[in-house]
């Protein structure tokens, strides 16, 4: 209760100093890696630099022109776009890879390499791969697409289809999200299966009422991360289409760059820095209060 | 067991440095998106000046990135572990010196007491200053021409004659009506041969922009003008070639068979004009020396860019060398800077990587050059470049996405480039006085 809190003793001081000084190197690394540079970019957005010399102050100038810029509004589309669609497919396929490597087979390790092999592949790497893959007349994905009579696809040429290609490569880096499901779904106590088995439960209703409920803090774990990730998405596109064609896959953190280190704007790459920082944690924010009506923590 | 290999360690190492005490080590930068034979040019020349300086040796290290990025270079320079020297895109010279990176020759070229804007040809001189400074030397030029494989022209009873650069560029419609009898489809109707597609490998904005008389800036006014008259028609004669192919057809061809990631470069030999894919292609002086290593028995001529009346044009890029800020040998980093963009450095290029040179002297010099040399040794004296300025990567960049905007047909010529005008100008503003 207000008021009623009881001052620290000499004791509990120096045990706070001990506590604070053990703590210290995670401290000091958050201000210094962190903190700092959060707010030394927001600094930076409101100058006029160019990555060398002394920024110049030029207050929201920097803002005024972004918010002039089509692209700059292209970018966040494409961003948005690429959330949306990525962050919850990432979680299905998540979910699906963990339940595929918890079957109750002998060859379980087996699959569990299988499936968590493409995840091991660097960014790089994958994306050439999948340049290949995605080919659209000799593509394995458009053979594929073939045997059910769908024409062909120009994935990354198309702007159509550009941002979806980059979502579908997103998909090859599930194993790590499904492995932290894995070790969920491994902590769910059998008994609760068990006893909806003898209340006749069906598989489904299983999952539906046992499994995805105990997930939720693993699902909740796994947006906050993945939004953090589909904000900046940047290796895929600027390895694969450098932005292009027509700008659909000119994402928010591939402008940065390109304002930053080609245009010698770093004063514009900082400001758009700053927004999409604002945006990830306000959303962060929304997220985390709504996980109060549909996460549980605890078995009741 | 593990001292000892530290022990191994700490020795090899103190040895390397007794080795190199007292030889100065330069650090030079090649950027990875130069052409083989260019790269083992540089490599050769650095060598070779190693070996003529035994005080100085010259490590060449590969920098990741593209003409217009050089996030490495700068986020290097910008912790203190950047390189003495660099390759750098020529065009983009005035604005990396604008931006600060580069530091400034001209007290070192006054030193040595020679006056350098007199060796080099006018266009490439002009490129590397930057408000009356020098920040770079160029190394070689280049030129862009139309290439044709003869061996698909007489298959098709074309005749060659008509591509003879002595009856100068063929006119844009009857190249149209020849490149387009080339064309070949597959049962679906997808194109597996195309004529000629204009906008692939140098078939840039520049080069359509300036073959149909256009202008790209207009310095005394400090005015971008994308949406000049000639280059709007030069975006126009992409538009209606792409509308003529079908730019959906076109695209899926172009995916299919130019399959490169677009931060690097497509291995040579399956570049689609030695494979066949094309009968034509816009492209430069450097695929002589990639052609003899990857395509030796493709039947080839080259001939002027197609432009309306007779036009000659082409135009001309190419790379320098400069020494970022920061660097710790600058005087020694000069030598081999002088090295590289002097004669000896250039006729290795020209040897190894069928450059054009920079110098006025090696220009004249005749028996430097195969016969094939001579059109663009014609070509150079009128030959053009992208307009020196500090926003020259931004404008390249929308160039592209108004080309890009154009070859899909969903923007007109007149609108897409008004968009880069809008786009670039306020950026150029900053820097107009």
């Amino acid at each position: 209760m207000a008021g009623t809190r009881k001052k620290l003793i000499r004791g509990d001081t120096r045990n706070l100093l001990y506590g604070l000084l053990f703590i210290s190197p995670w401290i000091i690394g958050f201000s210094v890696f962190l903190v700092y540079p959060v707010l030394s970019n927001f600094h930076l957005g409101m100058t006029q630099y160019s990555g060398f010399g002394a920024p110049e102050w030029i207050g929201f100038q920097n803002y005024v022109t972004l918010f002039k810029d089509p692209l700059f509004w292209t970018s966040l589309y494409n961003t948005f776009y690429y959330v949306i669609l990525a962050v919850p497919l990432g979680v299905v396929v998540a979910i699906g890879l963990a339940i595929a490597m918890n079957q109750k087979v002998r060859e379980v390790r087996w699959y569990r390499v299988i499936l968590y092999l493409p995840s091991v592949a660097p960014v790089f790497a994958l994306s050439m791969m999948m340049i290949w893959l995605l080919n659209p007349r000799f593509g394995l994905f458009n053979y594929i697409l073939s045997w059910a009579h769908i024409p062909a696809i120009n994935w990354l040429g198309d702007p159509h289809w550009s941002k979806l290609a980059i979502v579908l490569v997103a998909q090859f880096g599930a194993g790590h999200v499904g492995l932290i499901f894995l070790a969920a779904l491994r902590a769910i106590p059998p008994n609760l299966y068990d006893a909806a088995s003898l209340d006749g439960a069906s598989q489904w209703r299983k999952f539906r009422h046992i499994t995805l409920p105990l997930l939720t803090p693993t699902i909740l774990y796994d947006i906050i991360i993945g939004l953090g990730l589909g904000l900046q998405v940047f290796a895929p596109a600027y390895i694969m289409t450098q932005g292009g064609p027509l700008n659909s896959t000119m994402f928010t953190a591939l402008y940065i760059y390109k304002n930053a280190f080609e245009y010698n704007q770093v004063g514009v790459a900082a400001a758009v820095s700053g927004i999409l920082f604002i945006i990830n944690a306000t959303l962060a924010i929304v997220i985390f209060w709504s996980s109060k009506y549909w996460v549980n923590y605890h078995l009741e | 067991m593990k001292i000892k290999s530290q022990i191994l360690v700490a020795i090899s190492s103190l040895s390397i440095l007794v080795a190199a005490h007292g030889q100065t080590q330069l650090k030079f930068w090649l950027p990875s998106s130069l052409g083989a034979p260019e790269k083992a040019a540089y490599q050769a020349a650095a060598d070779e000046f190693s070996k003529k300086n035994p005080s100085i040796k010259a490590n060449v290290e590969p920098m990741p990135g593209s003409e217009t990025d050089v996030a490495k270079l700068m986020t290097a320079v910008r912790s203190g572990a950047g390189p003495d020297l660099a390759v750098i895109d020529r065009f983009t010279v005035a604005q990396r010196a604008a931006a600060g990176l580069l530091t400034d020759l001209t007290p070192l070229i006054k030193k040595e007491g020679k006056d350098l804007s007199q060796e080099y040809a006018e266009q490439p001189w002009q490129e590397v200053t930057y408000q009356g400074k020098v920040y770079a030397l160029p190394t070689e030029t280049d030129a862009r021409v139309l290439f044709y494989n003869k061996k698909i022209l007489r298959d098709a009873a074309i005749d060659l004659n008509e591509f003879d650069p002595a009856r100068g560029p063929i006119s844009p419609d009857r190249f149209k009506e020849i490149a387009f009898k080339l064309n070949q489809t597959d049962a679906s109707g997808a194109y597996t041969r195309i004529g000629f597609v204009p906008w692939l490998e140098q078939g840039w904005g520049y080069t359509w922009g300036y073959a149909f008389g256009g202008n790209f800036f207009d310095f005394k006014n400090c005015k971008v003008t994308a949406d000049d008259p000639g280059v709007v028609k030069g975006y126009q004669f992409l538009y209606d070639w792409a509308k003529s192919l079908d730019p959906q057809k076109t695209r899926t061809f172009v995916d299919t068979y130019w399959q490169w990631p677009s931060n690097g470069t497509l291995p040579d030999a399956q570049m689609p004009f030695y494979t066949g894919k094309v009968a034509f292609i816009v492209d430069g002086n450097w695929l002589f020396a990639i052609m003899k290593d990857v395509a030796p028995n493709l039947e080839y001529g080259v001939t002027y860019i197609p432009a309306p009346n007779g036009l000659k044009t082409s135009w001309s890029g190419g790379w320098s060398v400069v020494i970022p800020k920061g660097s710790k040998n600058a005087e020694a980093a000069y030598q081999l800077l002088r090295y590289l963009t002097g004669e000896e450095g250039q006729t290795l290029l020209i040897k190894q990587a069928s450059s054009l040179p920079t110098l006025k002297s090696l220009q004249e010099r005749k028996d430097l050059f195969p016969p094939e040399y001579q059109l663009f040794l014609d070509l150079l004296p009128i030959s053009k470049s992208r307009p020196p300025v500090p926003v020259g990567a931004l404008y390249w960049d929308q160039l592209k996405t108004a080309e890009e905007a154009v070859i899909s047909n969903s923007q007109t010529p007149e609108a897409a480039l008004k968009a880069v005008v809008d786009e670039v100008q306020p950026q150029m503003d900053r820097f107009c006085k």
